[in-house]
């Protein structure tokens, strides 16, 4: 079997190549339908499943935070509430042929097909251009860390060497210091580089049960190397080494929350103005012009009543919302 | 892994597909869902893009329009609902007034 494949003229394509595909040709006919389909209920549905396709695609891309934003923001709460106005109105019915300007749809096509033609050129002539992308988690692993750790880092790491994680966790026995040194030690014979900071810091020295400590190490990149177990140390309750790197939501929410700060409150205020808006665009205009009408129905009564001071006292108890104080009833 | 120029062109698909559904659709909602689906054709690209320069900000871009996406959706759904109520209709061909 294995000689089979090894014999056959061209390169089999991988498996996230192949559920790339399948997702790909999905969401296009998907979209085609959403288009192309006269009846809005199917168009929407049409939707949901082209939403879905694009979080896989964002799975493939590693960026699994943006793909359950995705299902809960797009295909949940976007789309029930385009599905709720669909059904609201009612206009479910397909829509009629013909009456709009005969030439559009001849015109739209072009458009659409220009449009497609020289966004495709480019992103294939992209493929000549573009190199390969680095590995998913390498990238901009420094959000994770602080400006001051940034700046020992980028100064003391060598051009071989690759940046380490150690994680203590502390027991709250009193001995911490002395078992972190241990452990310093324990790494150091292991060839890593091991930033410590004298005197120890404040998280050691207090030694609260459940404390962790993180210290940044450094260690030349040799293949095929792994941690040897530490072995256990009076003080610290565990220990992790790991590469430096972060999960990807982490490093996103390190972005979000630190460079992004601002735009991300702005958008908050952003969608409370949107909220509003549409509760004031939305509500019923009849509420408003009812209790005009009713002020302007009160008048006659109130010249029969006689006095203008009578009127205005039928006004206040007939609608008592709403009613500009300018409002008198004419005689 | 799959290469960038590949999602490149599924969100260039994709947007051409929006923007004839804006040209070609008669009734609000299509327009509207159009426009989605236009939206989304450039948060992949911008995905996309991130990966391939290791760069969080197009991740974050995405974000920002997933919310701009949500604030419209809720104001333009009201503004068909009240079009509705005045026109008995959401066919793009009987708003041709600004006048309510």
């Amino acid at each position: 079997m294995t000689e089979l494949i090894e014999s056959l003229p061209f390169e089999l394509p991988t498996i996230e190549l192949l559920i790339f595909i399948a997702t790909a040709a999905v969401a296009i006919a998907a979209a085609a339908m959403v288009v192309f389909q006269r009846n809005a209920m199917y168009s929407a549905l049409f939707l949901v499943a082209n939403f879905f396709c694009l979080a896989v695609m964002y799975l493939l891309l590693g960026v699994y935070f943006l793909a359950v934003v995705q299902i809960a923001v797009y295909a949940g709460a976007i789309m029930v509430l385009v599905l709720f106005v669909i059904m609201l109105l009612n206009v479910a019915r397909p829509e009629p042929t013909g009456t709009r300007l005969a030439g559009l749809k001849l015109f739209g096509g072009t458009v659409a097909f220009i449009l497609l033609a020289q966004v495709a050129l480019v992103a294939a002539r992209s493929a000549d251009v573009l190199p390969e992308p680095p590995p998913p988690g390498t990238a901009e692993l420094t959000y994770s860390l602080s400006v001051a750790e940034q700046k020992l880092l980028a100064a003391a790491t060598g051009p071989d060497e690759t940046a380490w994680t150690i994680t203590l966790t502390l027991d709250g026995t009193g001995a911490a210091a002395a078992g972190a040194v241990q452990v310093m030690d324990a790494l150091e014979a292991q060839g890593f580089r091991v930033f410590r900071s004298s005197p120890p810091r404040p998280e050691i020295t207090a030694d609260r049960v459940g404390d962790t400590v993180r210290v940044l190490a450094l260690r030349p990149e040799e293949p095929g190397q792994a941690v040897t177990d530490l072995a256990a140390t009076p003080g610290i309750e565990a220990v992790t080494v790991e590469p430096l790197a972060g999960s990807h939501t982490q490093m996103l929410a390190a972005v979000l929350f630190t460079r992004f700060l601002f735009p991300f409150e702005v958008t908050s205020i952003l969608l409370l103005a949107a909220i509003l808006g549409a509760v004031v665009i939305a509500r019923k205009r009849g509420e408003v012009s009812l209790s005009r009408q009713q002020t302007n129905v009160v008048p006659s009564g109130g010249q029969q009543n006689g006095t203008p001071a009578a009127a205005e006292a039928t006004t206040a108890t007939a609608a008592p919302v709403d009613v500009p104080s300018n409002v008198r009833p004419t005689t | 892994m799959v290469p960038t120029s590949y999602y490149l062109i599924v969100s260039a698909i994709l947007f051409s597909l929006g923007v004839f559904g804006v040209l070609l659709r008669k009734n609000t909602l299509t327009i509207f869902m159009s426009i989605e689906l236009m939206l989304n054709a450039v948060n992949l690209s911008f995905v996309a893009f991130s990966r391939q320069f290791g760069h969080f900000d197009g991740q974050v871009f995405v974000f920002f329009v997933m919310a701009v996406a949500a604030a419209e959706v809720a104001v333009g759904l009201a503004i068909i609902v009240d079009l509705f109520r005045t026109r008995q209709s959401v066919d793009i061909d009987t708003i041709n007034l600004l006048k309510g």
